[in-house]
C-alpha cells in the first residue's frame, strides 16, 4: 500500500518538473522565433523581391535576383575569397591543433605547465576581433610599421612592402589571424576527444607493439572522427560567414582580395543603393552553400563510420 | 530515426547562426509621394510645437557644442532639446530606417556633404520654403543654397558654415626649396596642376627627398574632383569625367616619381608630418585648420612645434570639402522649434557674429562675414587673415558636382586610383573595375 503511495506522488512529481522545464524553454523559443526565424523569413521573402533604397513595399519578382546573382562577378569573386581564406585557414588550424592536442594527451611525454599552455593557447580566441585587426594592421603598417622595419633590418627586403595592398599577403594575414584565433579551441575540443578515447585501446596496441604512428592512425584518429565532424562543421559555419578581421582590416580590399561573402552582403544592404535584395538573395545563397556542404560532411563521415563499423 | 533528428538539430543550429548574420531593416510603410515640380509653394507659418522635446541628430559633436553653448543658453526654451550624436560611418544606416519608419526619427538632422543630396531629393526632407525661408532672400553663400536646392527647385537645408578649401604650406621649407616664402609669391607656383607638379620636383630635388609636396594621393583627390564638369552621376547615368583620367595620370606620375611621403589621410604618419619637415603642405578646407593642423603641429615627444611657420593660399584650384547642412524631418511634431533652430544658427547675425569671433569657424551668412572678416589675424599661420581668404575662396566654389551618393563612389574610385598608380593594373582594367563596382552598388543608375 505504501509502495504505491509514493510511486504515485513521483509520478505526479515528474508531471510538475516538466512543467517547469517547458516554461524554462519559453524565454528561448520566443527569442528564437522573433530575432532568428522571423528575419531569416523575412530575409528570405526579400530575396524574392527588388526593395532597395527608400522604397518600402515588397514587389515581387520570383527568381530574378538568383538568376542574376550566380552571373554577379563581384559575388562570385567573395566566394572564391571566402573558400580561399577558409582553406588557408583550417587546414594549417586543424593539423596544428591534432599535433598540440596528441602531444599533450601522450602520457609519454608528459609536458610540464600543461595547464599555462592550454590557456595561453586559448588566449588569441578571447581578444576582440577589432583589437586584433588594429594590431595587425599596425604590425603590418606601411612604410614604417614593425614588421617592415624588422625585415629591413634584417635585410630581409630593401625596400617597405606594403602588405595590404598586396592580394596574397592580405589573404595570409587574414588567414593566419583567423587561424591564430581558433587552432587554440580547436585544440582543446581534440584533447577532450583524445582523452575519451578508452585508454585500454592504446595499453593494448602498445602491449601488442605498435608503433606510436600505428596508434595514433589507427586508433586516434578514426575514435576522433565524431569530435573532428564537429570541429569541421562549425569552422565551415563559422568560415563562411568570416566578416570581422577582413572587414576592419582592410574593408575587403586591396581590390577585393579578402571581401568574403558577408563583406558582399553587408556592402549591399548598408552601402551604395542599398539592395536590400541582392543582400538577402546572397545570404540565402551562403545558406545554402552551407547547408549542402554540411550535409556532405556529414553523410561521408558518417558513411566511412558504417564501413569501419562492418 | 535518430540520426534524422540530429540531421535536423543541425540544420536548426544554421539556421540560427546564419540568422545572426543577416540585419535587415525595418519595414518601412509610407507610400512614395510624388514630388512637387518647381511651382511657387504655399506659405504658412510653421505648425505649434506638439511634443516636448526637440530631437536632433547629427555625426559630430559640434552642432552639439553650439545648441549647448549658444542656443540653450540664449533662449529661453519651454521644450527640451536631445541632441543624439551618431558617428559618421554608421550614421545613414541609423538614419535610413528611423527616416523610413518614422519612428524615433529626428526632428532636424545634420547631413554631410558626401551624402547630403540623398537626404534633400527624398520626401523625407521638408521644403523650407513652404515655412517662409525664400532661398533668393536670405544672406547665405551661393553654393550653400545650391547644395540643398533640388531638381524640382525645392530648398530642403540651410547650413551655418561654409567649407572653402585651401592649400597650407610651411613657410620655412618654402624658402629653403623654392626661394620664397610670402603667401602671394608662393600661389603663382602652385597655381595650377602643371606647376604644381614642377614644384613637387624641385623640392623633392632640392632636399634630397626629405620633403614632400603633399603627404598622400588622397589629398590631391578632393581638389580634382572639384574641377569636374560632370559629377559622379549626371541624370541618372553613371559619368566619368575627363578629370578623372587626369588625376589617375598625375596620381601615377606622383607616385611613380615618389612625390608623395605614401601616408594616407588620417594615419598616424599623416598626422606625425604635420609637425615635422617630412610634407611641404597639406589641403584642407576651413575645419581643417582649426581641428587637424593646428591640432597636430606640436610634436607630443619633442615638444617642438610647426606653429607660426604656417601660410595658406588657394592652390591648383578651387574647392570645398565637407560641410554640415541641417534639414528638417517632413512630418515633425515640432515644427516651430526645428524652423527656430534652423533660423536661429543660420541667420541670427548676432550669434553668428559671436560664434564666429569664438571659434575661428567660417560662416555662411555672408553679412556676418563681411563684417567680422577684416578683424582676423592668425598667429597660427604668421598673422595672415585666414577668414578673408577664405571668404575670397569660396566665391569660386562650384557645387554642381555634387552627388548624393559621392561618399560611395569616391570610395569605389580611391580603391582603383590606388590600383592603378601603385602599378598594379593598367587604366583601362582600373576604369573598367571601377564601372563594374558602382554598377555592383548602384544598379539603379544608367550605364
Amino acid at each position: 500500500m505504501e509502495i504505491t503511495k509514493s510511486k504515485k506522488k513521483r509520478k505526479a512529481g515528474i508531471a510538475n518538473y516538466s512543467k517547469y522545464g517547458q516554461m524554462f524553454i519559453i524565454p528561448f523559443i520566443v527569442g528564437f522565433l522573433l530575432f532568428q526565424l522571423y528575419p531569416i523569413i523575412y530575409t528570405i521573402t526579400l530575396s524574392f523581391t527588388d526593395l532597395a533604397g527608400w522604397e518600402t513595399e515588397l514587389n515581387f519578382i520570383g527568381f530574378k535576383n538568383y538568376i542574376h546573382i550566380l552571373h554577379n562577378d563581384h559575388f562570385l569573386q567573395a566566394l572564391k575569397n571566402t573558400w580561399i581564406i577558409w582553406g588557408m585557414n583550417f587546414i594549417p588550424q586543424l593539423l596544428v591543433a591534432l599535433i598540440l592536442a596528441k602531444w599533450f594527451t601522450d602520457n609519454a611525454v608528459k609536458i610540464k605547465g600543461e595547464g599555462l599552455f592550454k590557456a595561453i593557447f586559448y588566449l588569441p580566441n578571447i581578444i576582440t576581433a577589432a583589437s586584433l585587426a588594429i594590431l595587425f594592421n599596425s604590425l603590418f603598417g606601411f612604410p614604417h610599421g614593425p614588421v617592415n622595419q624588422i625585415l629591413i633590418h634584417f635585410n630581409v627586403i630593401q625596400e617597405p612592402f606594403e602588405f595590404f595592398r598586396s592580394k596574397p599577403g592580405t589573404r595570409i594575414i587574414v588567414a593566419f589571424i583567423q587561424f591564430w584565433r581558433w587552432y587554440g579551441s580547436t585544440f582543446i575540443i581534440l584533447c577532450a576527444g583524445i582523452m575519451g578515447i578508452n585508454p585500454s585501446l592504446f595499453e593494448a596496441a602498445k602491449i601488442d607493439g605498435a608503433s606510436d604512428w600505428k596508434i595514433f592512425s589507427n586508433i586516434t584518429l578514426p575514435l576522433l572522427k565524431p569530435i573532428t565532424l564537429y570541429i569541421l562543421i562549425t569552422s565551415l559555419v563559422g568560415g563562411m560567414q568570416m566578416f570581422d578581421i577582413p572587414f576592419l582590416l582592410t574593408g575587403g580590399g586591396p581590390d577585393y582580395a579578402v571581401e568574403t561573402g558577408m563583406i558582399y552582403v553587408y556592402n549591399q544592404a548598408f552601402t551604395g543603393n542599398r539592395n536590400f535584395y541582392m543582400s538577402a538573395t546572397a545570404s540565402v545563397v551562403l545558406l545554402v552553400i552551407i547547408m549542402v556542404f554540411s550535409a556532405i560532411i556529414y553523410y561521408v563521415m558518417n558513411r566511412d563510420k558504417r564501413k569501419v563499423s562492418r | 530515426m535518430k540520426r534524422v533528428l540530429s540531421l535536423v538539430l543541425v540544420l536548426v543550429m544554421l539556421f540560427s547562426l546564419v540568422g545572426c548574420g543577416n540585419t535587415t531593416t525595418s519595414e518601412p510603410t509610407e507610400k512614395e509621394v510624388k514630388a512637387t515640380t518647381g511651382e511657387p509653394v504655399e506659405v504658412s507659418e510653421p505648425a505649434a510645437n506638439k511634443g516636448d522635446t526637440l530631437v536632433v541628430w547629427t555625426f559630430t559633436d559640434e552642432l552639439k557644442g553650439i545648441i549647448e553653448n549658444y542656443y540653450e543658453k540664449n533662449n529661453d526654451l519651454d521644450y527640451e532639446i536631445e541632441v543624439v550624436v551618431v558617428p559618421n560611418e554608421n550614421y545613414q544606416s541609423k538614419l535610413d530606417p528611423a527616416l523610413g519608419s518614422g519612428k524615433a526619427a529626428p526632428d532636424v538632422f545634420a547631413v554631410e556633404a558626401a551624402y547630403a543630396k540623398k537626404y534633400f531629393s527624398s520626401k523625407y526632407t521638408k521644403d523650407l520654403r513652404t515655412m517662409g525661408i525664400e532661398p533668393t532672400e536670405i544672406p547665405i553663400m551661393q553654393y550653400v543654397k545650391d547644395v540643398a536646392t533640388t531638381e524640382n527647385g525645392e530648398f530642403k537645408g540651410l547650413s551655418w558654415q561654409a567649407t572653402p578649401g585651401a592649400y597650407f604650406y610651411r613657410r620655412s621649407l618654402a624658402q629653403k626649396y623654392l626661394g620664397v616664402s610670402e603667401p602671394e609669391d608662393v600661389q603663382p607656383l602652385l597655381a595650377d596642376f602643371d606647376k604644381f607638379y614642377e614644384a613637387a620636383l624641385t623640392i623633392k630635388e632640392k632636399s634630397n627627398g626629405e620633403t614632400k609636396i603633399i603627404s598622400s594621393l588622397g589629398d590631391l583627390t578632393k581638389v580634382f574632383k572639384a574641377d569636374r564638369k560632370d559629377g559622379w552621376i549626371v541624370d541618372n547615368k553613371f559619368t566619368i569625367d575627363p578629370k578623372i583620367e587626369e588625376l589617375m595620370e598625375i596620381g601615377k606620375k606622383f607616385t611613380e616619381e615618389g612625390l608623395t611621403n605614401d601616408a594616407e589621410q588620417w594615419t598616424e604618419t599623416w598626422f606625425a608630418s604635420m609637425s615635422n619637415d617630412e610634407v611641404f603642405g597639406y589641403f584642407l578646407p576651413t575645419w581643417g585648420l582649426h581641428y587637424v593642423l593646428k591640432t597636430n603641429a606640436e610634436n607630443a615627444n619633442s615638444g617642438e612645434t610647426t606653429a607660426g611657420d604656417w601660410a595658406m593660399v588657394q592652390g591648383p584650384a578651387p574647392y570645398f570639402w565637407g560641410g554640415t547642412w541641417l534639414t528638417i524631418r517632413e512630418g515633425t511634431e515640432m515644427e516651430q522649434a526645428a524652423y527656430d533652430l534652423i533660423n536661429y544658427l543660420t541667420l541670427n547675425e548676432e550669434f553668428l557674429t559671436a560664434y564666429a569671433k569664438e571659434s575661428g569657424d567660417f560662416l555662411a551668412n555672408v553679412n556676418v562675414v563681411e563684417n567680422v572678416k577684416d578683424t582676423y589675424s592668425d598667429e597660427f599661420l604668421a598673422g595672415q587673415n585666414q577668414y578673408a581668404m577664405f571668404a575670397e575662396m569660396a566665391k569660386g566654389i562650384d557645387a554642381t558636382t555634387m552627388t548624393g551618393s559621392d561618399l560611395d563612389i569616391d570610395d569605389l574610385f580611391d580603391e582603383q586610383l590606388m590600383a592603378y598608380t601603385k602599378g598594379e593594373k593598367n587604366k583601362e582594367d582600373a576604369l573598367e573595375s571601377f564601372t563594374s563596382s558602382v554598377k555592383d552598388a548602384f544598379p539603379n543608375l544608367d550605364y
